[in-house]
Order: C-alpha cells, then structure tokens, then sequence
C-alpha cells in the first residue's frame, strides 16, 4: 500500500506524541482490564463463603421466602432467589439491605432454614476487591468521581483512537516488510520497535473494538441527553399494555419461585433459570430471570435475562434474552459482548485477558521505544546525560506502570486478611499507596536504574498472593479449586516477574557505543 | 513511496488549528450524522428502542476518525472552511427530515 512520504512522516510525529500523552493511562486501563475479567471468580475468592447458610432444597423455596419477608418485610423489593446455590453462592436466598452502589457489591443478607425450620440469616458485604479493580480500569487509573471520571477516560479514548489511526497509517507502507521482522539485535531501539510494531498488528482488531466501544461508555450521559432533544418521541404503541398494567395494580400475591420456574421454562424452552432478581422501581415490583449459558453472547458476565411479571409468571421482554432477542437487540448485546469479551466462554475471557495485558505490553513497548529514541537523540546532540524530559517520561514510564502491577498485587494479597474481603476504601487506599510509593522511588531513582528493583518488589508482593491465600486455607480448613487456582497463576506471574528482573541484560551498556546512523 | 503530486509537503505546521478544527466541529458533526440516522431508523427520545440505544456508540468513532484525519488539511483555514460546510450539509438535512417527520 502506498502512502506518501510526508503523511507517513507527519503520521510519525502525532503517533509518538499521542502515544505519550495517553500511554500510562492506557496500561493502567487494559492492565486493570485484563483482570475485570476475572471480576466474578476473584470477588467470589476474596468473598468467605463457607460460613454463609447452606441451600435449602427447591421445594422449600417459599417456605423460605415469606419466613424471610415476615422477619423483614422490606426484603421483597429487592431479592434474589438462587436456583442453582453453588460453592461460591450458596445461599438460596440473598437480599440488599444498603442503597450504596457507588462502592460495588452492596452490604446483603444471606437467608436460609435451620434443621427445625426456623429462619437463619448472616449479613455482610461480598469483597469489593474485584469491583474496585473495574472501576479501576473504568477510571484509567485515576481516583476520580463517575463524572469527571467519565470525562477523562473519554478524551483518553479519543487521544487512543487518534494513536491507532496514526499508527496504522505509519504501518502500513512497510507492514509485510517489517510485521514478522523481530530482529533481537543488540540495538534496543530496534528491538521495541519491532515488538512494538507485531504486538500492534497482531491485536490490532481488538484495540479497534476496544476504542470504539470505550468512546461509547465514556461519552454515554452527554450523548443520551442529546438523544433526548434530537431524536422524536415515539408513537404510543404502548397503548394495551399500559392497560394491563393497570389492572396488575390491586394487590396480588407474588407467584411461588416454582412456579415461576415452570411458567419460565414452558415460554422458553431450552433455557434453564439461574436466579430469579426482584427489584423495584418507583414501587412497581419486577423480576428479571437470568439465565446462565457462558457460550451465549451476552450484556454482562453474570448472563443475559428474561423480564417476567412477578405476579402472573408472564415473559414481558426477550430484549436481552438470549436466543429469543430481536436481531437490533442481538447487535446492541453484541457491543457489550465485544468489549466485556462475554461471548463463547471461558476461552474467550482468557484470550481478553491475554490481549488486555498484551495491550498494556503495548504501550509500555511504546514508551520505551520513546525514550530510546529520544535518548539516541540527545547522545547525538553531545548530550553526556538524558534531558529533563527524558528523565522525566522514564520515571513516569517505570513508576506508574510497574506501581500499577505492584498496587493490584498487593491489594489481591492483602484481601484474604481484610475484613469482609476487602471494601473498597480499604482497596483503594493499599492500591494508592503501593502506587505512589513505587513513583516515588521511581522519581528518586530514576527509571532505568529503579525498574529492576520495582520489578522485583512486584514480583514480591505477587508472590504474596499465594502465601496469604494459603495461610487462610489452612487456619480455615477450607481449600477450594478457586483459591488453588487463582494461587497457581499469581505463583507463575510472581515467579516470571522475578526472573524478568533478575535477568542479566547484555543490552543496556552496548546501545550506547552504537553509531547514530539518521 | 509514490512521489508527492501536491506542491508542498504536508508538515505538522497549523497543527493547533487543524486539531482544534477537528475536535469542535468534529462533535457537531457526529452529532448531526446520529441525529439524522436516529430519524431515518426511527429512534425514539425515550431511548427503548435498539436503534436508540446502538446509535450511543456512534458519535465516539466518528469524532475520533475526524480528529485523526484533521491533520491532512492543507491548513488550518482548510480545515475550518471543509468542516463548517459539511457540518452545515449535514444539520440542514437533519432539520429538513425532523421538519418533514414530525
């Protein structure tokens, strides 16, 4: 493909400039990223579950519930009934007792039956430690409102967006040449170009999706108001309905969770409900059925749903049902899908997670490649030490980007010693402070000289994970295949980590001697 | 690489303008092209239609390929001159069609 000289050159320019401007905020974004996928099984590992009452069998469904709503009446508005109670949920009956949703998983009363019958009940709050990681990368790293947050991540977006094209059209003259080109030559510059350069490539379609949908989230509360004053307010074909649900306004009881299972699965056969949701909006009660099939695409990791009328057993929408969805509802669940990698299983979520930490790879390559070749710029130019600027983006470059590896070690470390699991304050603050620390050294140091040491350090407190974890199996007596899991992969990065660190490095002295060709 | 067919070089020269060109009329632009989209596949502004809900993904690309491309106008007056028009294309026929739909 050709391309002209002056644009792949100006192309250049804006590429290396954007990417600087947005690069430690990315790597945090995608580093994050990668283990939001992961948010479910790490807030279910952090969360104790063994000591929440056990499952009480399907028959004795409702027996639970109305003993449930004598003791607390206010607990219908917002419960759910789980079908399916498994090692990591294994109440049958759960309710929201606070409205604070700004922290994640709110503070829920467990339910279940004793051995004569009576009411058991055990309220806390599930770890926040996975939820604080999404708001994480939601907030690009930065301890910002949902407002400002929001603002900031979406001119990151924008900046992202702007690298990719650049930096597609810098590729694309050269792109069969250079793709597979990796040449480990002793001149690094060339070595985290050409990495640079097939990471870029080969996830490219992924970073595409990723922008496009991060704009989308980002831009979501301006963006709706205007759709508010542009769009035309639709024609009332609401009109029966709205009828029907006049006549659903005098009391009823609520329908048995059997029963509603049964109406479920006569509607839509081939789907098997998961939990049952009751809310309430504006005091109108209502209950949406997800249902669980991981190889589905669907809107979030917990599974798509059915809205079902709470009092009849009803379908009401397939909207966001899988299967049954109209084809625009199915591309509207598709974007979701796309970003939050939630169709085709578990296969896929590893894969995302192996691209999000690619796309942090990505842009820590980027930065280096930056600053080799400013440093080649200055040697050239008589400089005996690196520019301010220089020093600086090294600084920034090692501190926020192995300070961010280091913080969410740390905080996976520290969660099966905090209490509950870890809130969110508790997260956030220990995510802080490994942060700002690790700038710190970072900004004293210098970034060449202190990333060995904070690669180690991150290694370190990796390594922790496993060895808390452990501690906390062992004084319970409680060994899950989660928690062996989870120790598994942090023991592997942990150990990489230090070996990455340890390693000799043969590259450093001898870039130096190289000749300045350009 | 071809051989330049244009007089003088594109450089970063005017970038400001150029950019700056791209991010404001940019956002006017995305928006008049999902306003016009929202009416041809009959969005509704209380948002419950998919069509409602998909066009919320469209604006953001669309700003962020203007922005990306605002660096090949020839100048920053170019780019401002190129971008108004198209913006006042786009936000006639968008008032024409609410006009003509409501």
């Amino acid at each position: 493909m050709k391309i002209r000289g002056d644009v792949v050159r100006l192309y250049r320019n804006v590429h290396s400039w954007v990417g600087i401007m947005a690069g430690l905020f990315l790597f945090i974004a995608f580093y994050a990223g990668g283990m939001t996928m992961f948010e479910l099984p790490l807030g279910n590992w952090a969360s104790r579950t063994a000591t929440l009452p056990a499952p009480v069998p399907a028959d004795r469904l409702s027996e639970l519930v109305q003993k449930a709503e004598t003791a607390d009446p206010s607990m219908i508005a917002n419960h759910t009934v789980v079908l399916h109670p498994d090692e990591t949920s294994p109440s049958s009956l759960m309710w929201v007792v606070s409205s604070d949703r700004d922290h994640g998983p709110a503070r829920t009363v467990y339910a279940g039956l004793a051995a004569d019958g009576t009411l058991v009940t055990q309220t806390r709050t599930p770890s926040q430690v996975g939820y604080f990681l999404n708001i994480l990368h939601q907030r690009i790293g930065l301890p910002l409102n949902r407002e400002y947050g929001r603002l900031i991540m979406g001119i990151v977006a924008l900046l992202y967006a702007v690298a990719l094209v650049s930096g597609t059209i810098v590729l694309l003259p050269s792109l069969v040449r250079n793709l597979f080109a990796v040449r480990l030559t002793e001149n690094l510059r060339r070595m985290w170009l050409d990495f640079h350069t097939l990471l870029g490539v080969c996830s490219l379609p992924f970073h595409i999706v990723m922008a496009a949908t991060a704009a989308g989230f980002a831009f979501h509360q301006p963006i709706m108001a205007l759709e508010k004053t542009l769009f035309l307010p639709a024609v009332s074909t609401h009109l029966p309905q709205k009828n029907h649900s006049h006549q659903g306004d005098r009391p009823q009881a609520l329908l048995e969770p059997l029963a509603i299972v049964d109406a479920f699965r006569k509607q839509v056969p081939g789907l098997e409900p998961d939990t049952l949701a009751y809310s309430s909006r504006g005091g109108k009660l209502s209950l949406h059925v997800t249902v669980q099939d991981a190889a589905q695409i669907s809107r979030r990791p917990d599974g798509g749903y059915g809205e079902v009328n709470p009092y009849t057993g009803r379908l009401i929408s397939t909207d966001f049902l899988p299967n049954h969805q109209k084809p625009a509802f199915q591309a509207l669940t598709l974007i979701y899908a796309l970003h939050f990698g939630t169709y085709g299983g578990w296969l896929i979520r590893w894969g995302y997670a192996v691209l999000g930490f690619g796309g942090a790879f990505l842009f820590y390559s980027g930065n280096q490649l930056w600053i080799s070749s400013r440093r080649r710029r200055d040697r050239s130019a008589g400089l005996a030490e690196d520019s301010f600027g220089t020093r600086c983006l090294s600084a920034l470059t090692t501190g926020c980007m192995i300070g961010c590896i280091s913080g969410v070690s740390a905080v996976l470390a520290a969660a099966p010693f905090l209490p509950e699991g870890g809130h969110y304050q508790a997260a956030e603050a220990l995510f802080y402070a490994v942060f700002f620390i690790c700038l710190t050294v970072a900004a004293c140091w210098g970034g060449t000289r202190s990333l060995r040491p904070l690669i180690t350090a991150a290694g370190v407190l990796t390594l922790l994970i496993p060895l808390t974890d452990m501690t906390r199996s062992l004084t319970s007596g409680e060994v899950t295949s989660l928690a062996a899991s989870v120790d598994g992969v942090a023991l592997v990065y942990g150990v990489v980590l230090i070996v990455l660190a340890l390693r000799k490095s043969p590259h450093r002295r001898t870039e130096i001697r190289i000749p300045v060709t350009s | 690489m071809s051989g330049t067919t244009q007089p003088k070089p594109l450089d970063g020269t005017g970038w400001i303008g150029k950019v700056l060109a791209g991010l404001i009329l940019g956002a006017t632009l995305a928006i008049g092209l999902m306003g016009i989209l929202g009416l041809l596949f009959h969005a509704d502004a209380q948002l419950k239609t998919a069509a409602s809900q998909i066009l919320r993904w469209f604006p953001g690309p669309v700003w962020g390929l203007v922005v990306a491309f605002s660096f090949l106008f020839r100048s920053p007056r170019h780019a401002w001159l190129t971008l108004v028009l198209v913006n006042a294309v786009v936000w006639v026929l968008f008032f024409l069609l609410h006009g003509v739909m409501a």
